[in-house]
């Protein structure tokens, strides 16, 4: 299925969204997805973000941009929360490879959430996150650094935990990453 | 004019000062008063609000402290089009000066109001009629007040000039409506910059003035006069000048193009950065229950989602909310410290409209 047929599926799912209130059963539908259906949410997000990044016509952005946020919300968000909570207690790669590819096509996202939450996966499973970083070009792995280094300046908990700044500053110098991080959040 | 229709004339928000305290409204009119908080109650004669109805909320001098300190009251008549409000806004300057010789409001024809009225009322009626409006043509004449056509707030009005060449609004004309009432009396009042002392001023017979109207709270003129430019806007239907403005430091909030309200906020640096410089459309406010990066320091979780119009960028997700964690954001514009009570106001604002517009812009320093 190419993006714009999944647009097409999106635009009838978004109208009937729109006219409901946020049913509290979706979130927990969502939470009790496989990790299949939530691989599948996050290649669709993936997809749709790059087209999205790619879109010329200003009026076709908007629509576009639109649908791409309500899909962050209502589907993306759910989905994104229970991989965490999956790959927080279980060292599935998979799983781990399509998070990490979603963070990187996602660094044009300023959910804060995005970031806060996999510094919190990091500190929890870091052997699993550094071994799939591997993976990725050094593009993606810097990418994925501004991600744990703007949790760990935007988290109250990170920002206080001493141990997590450690193993950032080793991470990126086992992965020979340099970044401009914001003034302030450079970690020493 | 239907009653709802009316109703959507006023403003449904007055100065923090000030407190809608009666309303009514029917076909064809709608008549409001406003109150003036007392900002010295204990000190300050206040008035105290004995009769409530119609619109028109009376108000006594009270030796009490009282929470109001002055009430206003504003009234809106629409006709069905704008020749006919024309008519009856002379009529306030015809029929005191011209008695029953003067032309009848409301008719296309120029017929004399004595000839309709001895047409159609009973005799006894037409001499009460004919006393009255002589017995008032006497009075006008005696006290040496005319009656003269100006400009109030750029607006076509009716003044009552006394005796002593003092000045009164007694009717304005826009469009097909004519609005009348004592707040329309705001040159009577004095300036904001007048000098006073302030309440919490113990020496006050050891310095002159220390203080001004408008810095203690007091009712003064310049802010009677924009409540009442409020209100000719709507009825002018050009009530949209809200917007919002980010400068990189503080959100402000612009109402009919005067500062209304200011937040310390941030936006960047993480992520991509700061919020890009342009135009946004705020929309789709709700309360957040599920994203500690989104509470203030009270708890209190809320956001907007903010729209690019100005071109395209690939950035998503911008919104305002509370800045909530250690302090910045990844673009969102983060609200510093308590935030409910511009909650409340974008709230109460979303009530009556869809969006507002959100102008950003930053200072060179800001850019460095």
């Amino acid at each position: 299925m190419n993006w714009k047929t999944m647009l097409l599926c999106l635009i009838f799912a978004s109208t009937v969204s729109y006219g409901f209130e946020w049913d509290p059963d979706y979130d927990t539908a969502i939470s009790s997805g496989t990790q299949a259906d939530i691989i599948r949410i996050f290649k669709f997000a993936v997809e749709f973000n790059e087209s999205n990044k790619k879109m010329e016509r200003p009026g076709a952005y908007h629509e576009v941009s639109e649908l791409l946020e309500l899909y962050h919300g209502l589907i993306l968000m759910p989905a994104y929360r229970q991989c965490v909570q999956i790959l927080s207690r279980e060292d599935d790669e998979n799983l781990a490879k399509e998070m990490l590819k979603l963070l990187v096509s996602y660094e044009n996202s300023a959910d804060e959430e995005l970031s806060t939450r996999f510094g919190h996966l990091y500190r929890s499973n870091p052997g699993l996150i550094e071994k799939c970083m591997r993976s990725f070009d050094r593009r993606g792995q810097k990418e994925l650094i501004i991600h744990l280094e703007s949790a760990w300046g935007l988290d109250k908990d990170l920002h206080q935990d001493e141990v997590y700044k450690q193993k950032v500053q080793k991470l990126k110098i086992r992965l020979k990453i340099k970044t401009a991080a914001p003034i302030g959040t450079t970690i020493k | 004019m239907t009653k709802e229709e009316m109703e959507k004339l006023l403003p449904s928000n007055w100065p923090a000062k000030w407190e809608e305290v009666d309303r009514y409204a029917k076909d064809g009119q709608v008549a409001l008063s406003l109150a003036h908080i007392n900002p010295d109650p204990e000190n300050e004669p206040g008035v105290s609000i004995i009769k409530q109805g119609f619109g028109i909320a009376v108000a006594m001098p009270s030796l009490k402290p009282e929470k109001f300190d002055f009430v206003g009251h504003i009234n809106i008549v629409g006709y069905s089009d704008k020749q006919t409000a024309k008519q009856f806004f002379e009529s306030y300057q015809t029929i005191p000066t011209q008695g029953l010789s003067a032309p009848t409001p409301g008719t296309s024809m120029n017929i004399p109001l004595g000839d309709l009225v001895k047409a159609f009322a009973p005799q006894e009626m037409i001499k009460e009629f004919e006393s009255v409006l002589e017995k008032g043509k006497k009075e006008l004449a005696q006290s040496g007040a005319k009656i003269e056509k100006g400009k109030y707030l750029g607006e076509e009005a009716l003044f009552v000039i006394g005796g002593n060449n003092e000045k009164v609004v007694e009717a304005v004309l826009i469009d097909k409506f004519i609005i009348s009432g004592n707040l329309l009396m705001s040159d009577g009042l004095d300036p904001g910059n007048k000098k006073i002392h302030a309440i919490k001023c113990k020496k006050r017979s050891e310095h002159p003035p220390c203080s001004t109207l408008e810095a203690e709270g007091f009712v003064y003129r310049e802010e009677v006069e924009e409540i009442n430019r409020s209100i000719f806007l709507k009825i002018q239907g050009k009530d949209m000048p809200e917007y919002l403005v980010f400068d990189g430091q503080k959100l402000l909030w612009y109402r009919n193009d005067k500062l209304f309200g200011s937040w310390e906020a941030i936006s960047g640096p993480y992520g991509k950065g700061p919020l890009p410089p342009g135009e946004y459309r705020v929309c789709n406010l709700r309360r957040r229950f599920d994203n500690r990066g989104m509470f203030d320091p009270d708890g209190f979780g809320w956001c907007t989602d903010l729209k690019y119009l100005s071109g395209k960028t690939d950035r998503t997700d911008l919104e305002i909310h509370p800045d909530g964690g250690i302090g910045g954001t990844k673009g969102c514009v983060g609200i510093k410290g308590n935030t409910r009570d511009l909650y409340e106001l974008l709230k109460a604002y979303f009530g009556q409209k869809n969006e507002i517009l959100l102008n950003v812009k930053y200072s060179e320093e800001e850019k460095k």
